[in-house]
């Protein structure tokens, strides 16, 4: 009896492996074709257009904004319904995007940040969208440097709408009180003299440190390594153990724990805005909120220089799905032309977002906000100087993940910085590998 | 289907390399297994994670049962004592997250106010790597405590009062008898919170995704938020699938040496 049993037992369980096997070889992975659309909700008087699915990484104020743009693009006409699905941040949104790939039912529009789009790039999941411009709505709607930065072997594939850069912010009575000049500094070095000169100055009864780091985002590092004349990469080769690089971080490891003038924070906004920091470097983005929570005035300045400027572009971008039908591609290139001819200005206005599209570009009422506050204008300035990551942060995915580890752990541990970036060299070094094939297949001329 | 499904799935991943959008995962062996233990990171986050784990475990069980001891004294108040005790474990991690890192904020939170009672400045408890994994476990300790507590309290309510009366009859102090008694007899407790306190920490993740990230510097990486790391900021799913069959295998191997070993101290 016990031997039936235990063979019986056997006989299943091999069943059962084989079968598994046979099915798991076809269920990871993704099939090619027209995927369905992600559910939602259509309101019944929209119920027979053509439906586009945005999804949209933008959260509180700027996913209110984008709602009434979106709102007005459905009152002006009577053939398609935009709906938006909102996601609290990029990570949460390229989640669930990759796994609506797994599920073959995907949105048409998602808003993909600068450091995430190329993966969807390299999958070969983005639309092309070249051939959708007409004499009507050519790449002249768009701003040239940015749409460029979406651009691979002459394509669209990642058209500019929430585009940003750093920019150096300074609490202008912190700066008036220590004896500061009313301006941000030309250099990291002349930032670290300042910070020397601040040493014990004390604003609203506590301690004031010139700079609050923050360890959640190595955009800031990207800029700074080009200032030092370094760089994540040259290409897909890694440059981060550079003497220049090394030199980048060693500033901040200096001027944190030798200096004790700068240090890591929690939340850079909430320090500044407390007037824990005299200084942060933070978006563009960030300008509009830091006006409205900041009780004393501010001012925007150009990031420091050291041997060279150090400004990378930042923020996101439209993508289209390639696997979203024909009609649902078409509809949602009608979305886009709204956004870009109608929407961007009202966007700019009130995101504090770089305006990259003609429309805002030569918008009366932009113009007149940026003389109004010309913070505003500091930061379109400063495009001048800016340029996209390098390779390695756009298209080595972990890249951010292992920096992130670099710049804390000599930011909150006095770690050496020319150890610990030879240390991530090697660490991604299997993932540059991964990548390469692909990226030299679609991306590398 | 939905319980062991996915564990099928996820062994058949451990053995590939795939970003979750690219057509296709391709078969790598146990290249994911040996890239794991020939990192230098892996065995630290192997090791932190035990640290936690002892440290949550045994400080939640050992506050909890005084905390029940308290509870059993019928004093004033004690219901409504029971009752706040318990209200952490019913609040949802990231709303307990965001009150701790009100508390923790050196430059504005009540850690400042009380470190500078003393004379002293806050600890960047979550921005300084010595001080991060200590912060969360506090949070942790904090959020099972109440569950651990009333438990144990009931568990107490059950041992009948004449066998605790005939033990003070008989000259036994209150020391001797909860060594003697009261302990021995929680010990089926002691037993189901042991091993659903060690599956919880081993677990441990809303806490360590709002609070730090698991960072600075990996600093608070327990295997759990490993996974999710590799998994989602990385795209790794070999690794993080790798990851979690080893995580599947300690637990399995604890529970078993748990129910083989420590059953036979239970009095039930």
């Amino acid at each position: 009896m016990t031997g039936t049993s235990f063979s019986r037992r056997r006989l299943l369980a091999g069943v059962t492996a084989a079968a598994a096997s046979l099915a798991l070889t076809g269920c990871v992975g993704r099939r090619d074709g027209d995927y369905a659309q992600v559910s939602g909700q259509v309101p019944e008087r929209f119920a027979r257009r053509e439906r586009v699915v945005l999804w949209s990484a933008f959260t509180s104020h700027n996913a209110t904004v984008l709602q009434s743009i979106i709102d007005g693009f459905n009152a002006s006409q009577q053939d398609i319904f935009c709906e938006i699905q909102l996601f609290p941040g990029y990570p949460a949104l390229d989640s669930k995007l990759a796994a609506s790939f797994a599920v073959a039912q995907v949105p048409d529009l998602v808003t993909l940040s600068d450091v995430n789009w190329n993966r969807y790039f390299l999958a070969e999941t983005l639309e092309p969208l070249s051939g959708y411009f007409d004499a009507g709505f050519g790449p002249d709607a768009f701003h040239p440097r940015f749409l460029a930065e979406g651009t691979i072997r002459d394509q669209v594939y990642w058209l500019p709408w929430a585009r940003s850069t750093p920019l150096f912010y300074y609490n202008k009575e912190i700066f008036a009180g220590a004896g500061l000049p009313d301006r941000g500094p030309k250099t990291f070095t002349e930032l670290r003299e300042w910070g020397h000169e601040l040493k014990g100055f004390t604003y609203r009864g506590a301690p004031v440190r010139m700079r609050g780091y923050t360890g959640k985002d190595d955009w800031y590092f990207q800029g700074s390594s080009w200032a030092f004349d370094g760089s994540y990469s040259d290409g897909m080769v890694s440059r981060l153990s550079s003497e220049q690089t090394v030199a980048a971080l060693e500033f901040d490891r200096a001027f944190i724990h030798d200096d004790q003038m700068a240090y890591l924070a929690d939340d850079i906004n909430a320090d500044f805005a407390a007037g824990v920091t005299a200084t942060i470097c933070n978006s563009t983005g960030a300008l509009t909120s830091l006006l409205k929570a900041a009780t004393f005035e501010f001012g925007t300045a150009f990031l420091p220089e050291q041997d060279a400027p150090g400004v990378p572009t930042g923020g996101s971008g439209l993508a289209v799905m390639r696997n979203s039908t024909k009609a649902r591609k078409q509809a949602t290139w009608e979305v886009i032309r709204y956004l870009a001819e109608k929407g961007a200005p009202e966007w700019s206005l009130n995101t504090g977002y770089l305006p990259v599209t003609a429309s805002s570009l030569n918008s009366p009422k932009i113009k007149e906000r940026n003389a109004a506050t010309p913070a505003y204008q500091v930061a379109q300035d400063q495009l001048s100087r800016a340029r996209q990551a390098d390779v390695m942060r756009r298209y080595v995915n972990e890249t951010i993940s292992e920096m992130l580890i670099v710049l804390q752990k000599v930011y909150a541990s006095n770690a050496d910085p020319g150890e610990t970036l030879r240390e991530a060299t090697r660490n991604l070094d299997p993932a540059i590998q991964r990548v390469l094939p692909k990226y030299r297949r679609l991306v590398a001329s | 289907m939905f319980s062991y499904w996915p564990i099928v799935e996820n062994v058949y991943l451990s053995f590939t390399t795939w970003d979750f959008i690219s057509s296709q995962a391709d078969w790598v062996g146990l290249l994911n297994y040996q890239a794991l233990f020939s990192s230098w990171s892996f065995p630290q986050v192997l090791l932190r994670t035990l640290v936690w784990v002892v440290v949550v475990v045994v400080v939640t069980l050992v506050l909890g049962l005084a905390l029940a001891l308290l509870f059993a004294q019928r004093i004033r108040g004690a219901t409504a004592v029971q009752t706040l005790a318990f209200a952490p474990h019913v609040l949802s991690g990231a709303a307990i997250a965001t009150i701790w890192l009100f508390i923790f904020d050196p430059n504005h939170g009540l850690s400042r106010l009380v470190f500078e009672a003393f004379g002293a400045s806050s600890p960047a408890w979550t921005t300084d790597d010595s001080w991060a994994l200590w912060a969360l476990i506090i949070v942790s300790i904090w959020k099972g405590l109440g569950f651990v507590a009333i438990v144990y309290l009931v568990g107490i309510q059950q041992i009948p009062a004449e066998v605790l009366e005939a033990a003070r009859i008989d000259g036994a102090g209150r020391w001797t008898q909860f060594r003697r008694m009261i302990f021995p007899l929680l010990s089926p407790t002691t037993f189901f919170l042991v091993i659903t306190q060690t599956i919880s920490a081993f677990q441990a993740f809303d806490v360590i995704a709002m609070m730090t990230n698991g960072g600075p510097a990996r600093s608070t990486t327990t295997l759990s938020w490993f996974i999710y790391d590799e998994a989602f900021n990385r795209t790794n799913v070999g690794g993080s699938s790798a990851a979690s069959m080893i995580m599947f295998v300690v637990l399995m191997a604890i529970t078993v040496l748990q129910f083989r070993f420590v059953e036979r101290r239970v009095h039930y």
